[in-house]
């Protein structure tokens, strides 16, 4: 009972003093139940449901993938791209090239490493700006798609298909639960072992992390394969939730909303901070918002304003969060 | 004196460009002393044990440990060679606790199948040694996964200076260590030096502008002014006046007694 009372005075303790996102999100997020529910009562219904989590399950793999290279200090904005690369290389190598889909799927996987190996060197040999450098390959891996891309390809092979969209105990969409392994793993990774440590140290102070030995290149280069084979895995699955794509495939607002769950989730910019439960609950809380909002009848506009907004939010955020904590560094 | 000289420089060069910071500088550091070395800012005591804790790699001039020649081009070789550093800022990464510091780079990791493969962290083990390390240095922190940026300066220092000699640092290196802590909390870290003297047994060189702090704690002093040595002396053959007229340069070069 006393231990019991000991950890929710330090729960609260870390919702007031900002220590961890995780249990104010989770305050916001029962709130933001109850306001939609009370909107449109449909809201809370088992399709709805469902209709959420398949919904946030695509996006929230490459959250997950995104998150350590945020953490360790850089940031990858071409996923979107990569994404979206991954999913046209499939469908060329099948419908184009007749290659069969197990192999154009390990195809689109392999695009998605590449990639973070492009951006790896980039960042880290030639020592480009993360920003500037995945804004290059964001741009650039656009114009291979409009060149390599053709008008509409469809895949109507089951196998695939069913990849995507197979539900488990009747309910339950597959893609759910390549989130929830992959979230998992992520988790373990980060929390339990060297390299998620490392990746901590290295995002709060580089010098010092490299001034105990611990390699720096190396794992930054680790983080953008992970973030580019989680984009690659994304647009994969997504293709076969949709079943065809085409060129346009991922544009859009896919990029902020990976980033906005990071960032929501107490994903610092400014590397070294934040835990993947926060990410979590974000995920939640956003895909929970846009049905919220579809329901209730707001208009698209309005919505992608809505979620601008709270991606300045989070920034704005986060922001003060960094200032504390360079105060708190001169002492 | 036939005391062991556990560190000793011989013609110690580092350059920046134009810039002499250390310019053939000899120093001798005994088994067990603490040595101040002093001298005002620009004189090159920062670049002097950088240098030698690896920070720098020196442009000419050798470095020797226990009278053997070191190769000192990295941090790494310099804590090979036993010599741990403690810098102004701790070197402590504030965002992670006490714990995650000590061991930094230098993880345990688990020794069953899953955690050899994985490399998973024996927090357990880390927290207990960092406990016992701290207790040593009569710091008992309340809560260990605090974040070190909460902690108090001296705590701060506490857990770098814990660190230097819970990995059997010989050569323990102090770069300003009671820079920027109130007095109270300077007290607490000039007894955290004295136990790391007489407890732990190591030889200790230690950086400060505090001259009172100098006649304090140390045995020695050494004072560079323009990249050179300008002064050895013993403690007791010198005192304040002595020390500040050697590093502003009013007093001539004073070694080993003899002007």
């Amino acid at each position: 009972m006393e231990n019991f009372k000991n950890k929710f005075k330090s729960a609260l303790n870390n919702i007031f003093l900002g220590k961890s996102e995780a249990p104010l999100l989770l305050l916001v997020y029962i709130i933001i139940l109850v306001i939609f529910f009370s909107l449109n009562n449909d809201y809370l219904r088992l399709n709805n449901i469902k209709n959420i989590l398949g919904n946030l399950s695509i996006p929230a793999i490459l959250s997950v993938g995104l998150t350590p290279v945020i953490l360790s200090g850089n940031i990858d904005i071409s996923i979107g791209s990569t994404y979206a690369l991954s999913g046209i290389v499939v469908g060329l190598l099948y419908r184009v090239a007749d290659i069969p889909v197990p192999v154009a799927i390990l195809a689109g996987l392999l695009i998605g490493l590449i990639v973070g190996a492009i951006n790896g060197l980039l960042v880290i040999k030639i020592g480009v700006n993360s920003i500037i450098a995945t804004l290059g390959m964001m741009s650039m891996i656009r114009g291979v798609i409009y060149v390599i891309g053709r008008r509409v390809m469809k895949i109507y092979y089951q196998p695939f298909l069913n990849l995507a969209r197979i539900y488990i105990f009747e309910h339950i969409q597959i893609i759910l639960i390549y989130f929830l392994v992959f979230f998992f793993i992520m988790y373990f990774i980060l929390k339990l072992t060297k390299f998620g440590k490392h990746l901590y140290a290295i995002g709060a102070d580089e010098k010092i992390a490299s001034f105990f030995g611990i390699n720096i290149r190396r794992n930054k280069f680790i983080t953008f394969l992970i973030s580019g084979g989680a984009a690659a895995i994304g647009g994969v699955l997504s293709v076969s939730v949709i079943g065809d794509v085409t060129v346009s495939f991922g544009s859009g607002t896919l990029l902020f909303e990976v980033i906005t769950a990071c960032i929501l989730g107490g994903i610092s910019v400014a590397g070294g901070r934040g835990s993947l439960i926060g990410v979590f609950v974000a995920i939640f809380i956003l895909g929970s918002i846009r049905s919220g909002l579809v329901l209730a009848d707001v208009p698209i506009n309005l919505r992608e304003l809505i979620f601008g907004m709270i991606l300045i939010l989070a920034l704005v955020m986060d922001s003060f969060r960094v200032r504390k904590r360079g105060l708190s560094e001169e002492l | 004196m036939d005391r062991k000289i556990v560190l000793e420089v011989k013609n110690l060069g580092k350059y920046f460009n134009a810039i002499k910071a250390i310019d053939g500088v000899d120093m001798k550091l005994y088994e067990n002393e603490i040595l101040a070395i002093v001298g005002d800012n620009g004189a090159g005591k920062s670049t002097l044990i950088k240098t030698i804790s690896g920070v720098y790699s020196k442009n000419f001039g050798s470095i020797y440990i226990n009278g053997k020649e070191a190769e000192i081009n990295n941090a790494l070789d310099a804590k090979k060679h036993g010599i741990e550093t403690v810098y102004q800022d701790s070197s402590v990464i504030p965002l992670l606790d006490a714990s995650s510091n000590i061991f930094l780079g230098r993880e345990k990791i688990r020794q069953n199948f899953f955690g050899r493969l994985f490399k998973i962290l024996d927090f357990k083990y880390m927290r207990e040694e960092t406990r016992k390390v701290l207790n040593k240095f009569g710091i008992d922190l309340k809560d260990l996964d605090a974040e070190v940026a909460n902690l108090s300066g001296g705590q701060r220092q506490s857990v770098s200076i814990g660190r230097a000699a819970y990995w059997g640092g010989k050569i323990i290196i102090l770069d300003e260590p009671t820079n920027n802590l109130g007095v109270k909390q300077e007290n607490k870290v000039m007894d955290l030096i004295m136990k790391l003297s007489h407890d732990f047994k190591v030889s200790i060189i230690i950086i400060t502008h505090n001259i009172d702090h100098v006649f304090q704690l140390v045995d020695r002093i050494v004072v560079l002014r323009n990249g050179k040595k300008v002064g050895d002396v013993l403690k007791k053959e010198t005192d304040k006046n002595d020390v500040v007229a050697m590093i502003t340069g009013v007093k001539n070069i004073k070694m080993n007694g003899k002007t």
